[in-house]
């Protein structure tokens, strides 16, 4: 297995559920941020919280292009993936 | 918990539920990754958390300037307490009194003005974190931290003549303002001193120092005396 395929080749399914758990765990901490203004809570919530939500945003669009490009390769009567 | 929410915290909290509702749905139904889906996930993952990480932004950097937030640090609780007392007749406790910037009053008196005063301000408030979390402060003593927390440079009277213009003929009526114009303006004396408006937070200043200060203003105004 090449290396671009061992980055890139988990199912999609896998890497929206892991993007939605980052975004879970990105959101809480904004929540945080907001509910409990104190001086460690701002600063996580504009740091942690950002870099964990981006990063999460990031492995949605990689699923996209990754089902983008399977498609192509089945040909596009292939189901969708769950 | 905050109890006084601002439109901005509940419009974060807002995104931050609609976002957490779309992908708790999906993380329990696991629909077909068809284009509605994607469309869904693209809110969930997208907007709404960009709409909650800007407003939740806002609103932090708005709750950083609260006089609570600052009073939040167990080494200010004695100047956070003074602000409190409605008794007080330091220069800090009568700024927050005022209707107008009363809730903020930390933030307006200590903030720097200009074109990069904000980020300065901010920046300054990051290396206040870091003095107190890894600095030593946190676990500093009350009485300690008053005689060892220091402005980290003299306090600019400019930051005194954001509201309090020196160009007014009220100003200028007062002698002293008259007399002590350049040195007011070069920072030389300072308009919260003994000898002139008082300190703004004079339970902080050891004895020793109001008496050398006293006295050095007297000199300063006796030599400015024909």
């Amino acid at each position: 297995m090449t290396s671009w395929r061992r980055l890139f080749g988990h199912p999609v399914s896998k890497l929206i559920a892991a993007a939605c758990v980052l975004a879970l765990l990105g959101l809480a901490i904004l929540a945080i941020s907001v509910l409990f203004p104190g001086p460690l809570p701002v600063i996580l919530g504009m740091s942690l919280g950002h870099a964990v939500g981006i990063g999460a945003f990031g492995l949605y669009v990689l699923a996209v292009v990754v089902d983008a490009a399977s498609r192509r390769t089945r040909g596009s009567s292939a189901p969708p993936p769950r | 918990m905050s109890t006084n929410l601002s439109p901005l915290s509940i419009v974060a909290l807002g995104c931050i539920a609609v976002a957490a509702a779309i992908l708790v749905t999906y993380l329990v139904k696991k629909p077909l990754l068809d284009l509605r889906t994607k469309l869904a996930l693209l809110f969930g993952l997208g907007v709404f958390p960009t709409l909650a990480a800007a407003t939740s932004t806002v609103a932090g950097m708005q709750a950083t300037t609260e006089r609570e937030f600052c009073g939040s640090c167990h080494v200010m609780s004695a100047h956070y307490e003074d602000t409190n007392d409605l008794g007080s007749q330091s220069l800090a406790a009568r700024h927050s009194r005022n209707p107008f910037f009363g809730s903020e009053s930390c933030y307006v008196c200590h903030a720097d003005y200009g074109m990069y005063g904000y980020a300065l301000t901010k920046a300054g408030g990051l290396r206040h974190v870091y003095k107190y979390y890894l600095g030593g402060y946190r676990q500093m003593e009350l009485d300690e931290a008053l005689r060892s927390i220091h402005l980290i440079k003299p306090y600019e009277n400019l930051n005194c003549r954001q509201c309090h213009t020196a160009t007014l003929t009220d100003w200028r009526r007062v002698p002293e303002h008259e007399s002590l114009k350049q040195e007011l303006y070069e920072n030389k004396v300072s308009c919260a001193s003994a000898g002139c408006h008082g300190y703004a937070h004079p339970f902080s200043k050891p004895p020793e120092k109001k008496e050398k200060d006293q006295q050095k203003e007297k000199d300063k105004k006796k030599e400015k005396q024909p």
